[in-house]
């Protein structure tokens, strides 16, 4: 179990809950980094625009961003 | 997911060790960033900035540049505080496969895809769905599970009797637990509703003696060369094209309408 407590849909305001409603919709889940950091939804809400910002398409081929990612996440021996 | 966009099982190998694969010049000069900006970004040499600017503009510099700030960010986050692994909730896992089940009608693309479904929710390694009969290979299978450190090995049974089995592997820390084999064993019972059911293993069998030596049934309807009927090898699925996935639209956080898959979902 995480040491941040996940906060689920009825835990949240209306601008996260409608974020967590969507995420169950297309994804089947809430991602649970950002069932955590929902208890501070600014910066939850901030956190995925600049997500996308960065990891859709842009100026790079998202496959690269892919890789450099997966690099990164290897690197820091993270398996979330 | 790095797949769905492009990236080649090969390449996701390579980037265990990148200086060891041939990956294209720009590719590797991204990736040297990746490794300098991670492990000491205080000592990004003069010769690797050179080399970037060899391949990528200055905006693409930036932006490549971000993502690697971006998961170091959210990899720091995730492991000081040891955030669980997200797994798709198994009430919405199941609908999805009960679904997909009713929707195909051949039998090796329904286990197929529903393999493929409960690898990817669950974030098993491997996932194989194997057709079988009670005395034959199921049973065989089901009798190893004690011997399988992680593995989760569930029967399908029907009518009495096995009629395959459902076999999960993962390389998480903690073992399979009860919400696991639950989830399978709800599954299974789907599944055993639709092979047993059907001609799949119950009817349609070879002689007995290859059936015992496959370990696996052969459907001669659906299997015209008289392979062993052993499905689902997550690489070797065939994967529908993005556009029959469903829309992929963007999500406008800052004024919160529209909707967006999102596809991230080994990091997030």
């Amino acid at each position: 179990m995480g040491r941040i407590s996940r906060l689920g849909p009825d835990q949240v305001g209306a601008d996260v809950k409608a974020l967590f409603e969507l995420f169950l919709k297309e994804r089947g889940n809430i991602p649970n980094m950002f069932r955590s950091v929902a208890h501070r939804p600014e910066i939850l809400t901030t956190m995925l625009a600049h997500f996308r910002a960065v990891m859709g398409p842009g100026t790079v081929s998202v496959a690269l961003k892919e890789m450099v990612g997966v690099r990164v996440s290897r690197l820091n021996s993270c398996h979330y | 997911m790095a797949k769905q966009f492009g990236v080649s099982d090969q390449a996701l190998e390579g980037l265990k060790d990148p200086e060891r694969h041939p990956f294209p010049a720009d590719q590797r000069a991204a990736l040297r960033l990746a490794d300098a900006m991670t492990e000491g970004s205080a000592a990004v040499p003069d010769e690797l900035y050179q080399e970037l600017r060899q391949h990528f503009s200055e905006p693409q510099i930036v932006e490549i540049a971000t993502v690697i700030g971006v998961f170091n960010y959210f990899n720091r986050f995730n492991n000081a505080f040891q955030t669980d692994i997200t797994l798709m909730d198994p009430d919405v896992l199941v609908q999805r496969m009960a679904a997909t089940i009713q929707a195909n009608p051949s039998t090796d693309e329904m286990c197929a895809r529903v393999a493929e479904m409960l690898r990817q929710g669950r974030r098993y390694t491997r996932v194989d769905i194997f057709c079988g009969t009670a005395d034959g290979g199921a049973a065989k299978r089901e009798g190893a599970a004690s011997e399988a450190g992680g593995t989760l090995r569930v029967p399908i049974r029907a009518g009495g009797r096995s009629v395959g089995v459902i076999e999960g592997e993962g390389d998480r820390p903690e073992p399979f637990g009860d919400e696991d084999r639950s989830f399978v064993e709800r599954l299974a019972t789907l599944l055993a509703a639709a092979l047993g059911g059907s001609a799949a293993c119950a009817g349609a069998v070879p002689p007995a003696t290859r059936r015992e030596k496959k370990g696996w049934c052969e459907r001669r309807d659906s299997n015209p060369h008289g392979l062993p009927h052993r499905i689902l090898s997550p690489a070797r699925l065939p994967v529908p094209p993005l556009s029959q996935r469903g829309p992929s639209t963007r999500w406008d956080v800052a004024t919160g309408s529209s909707t967006l898959s999102i596809p991230h979902i080994i990091y997030i």
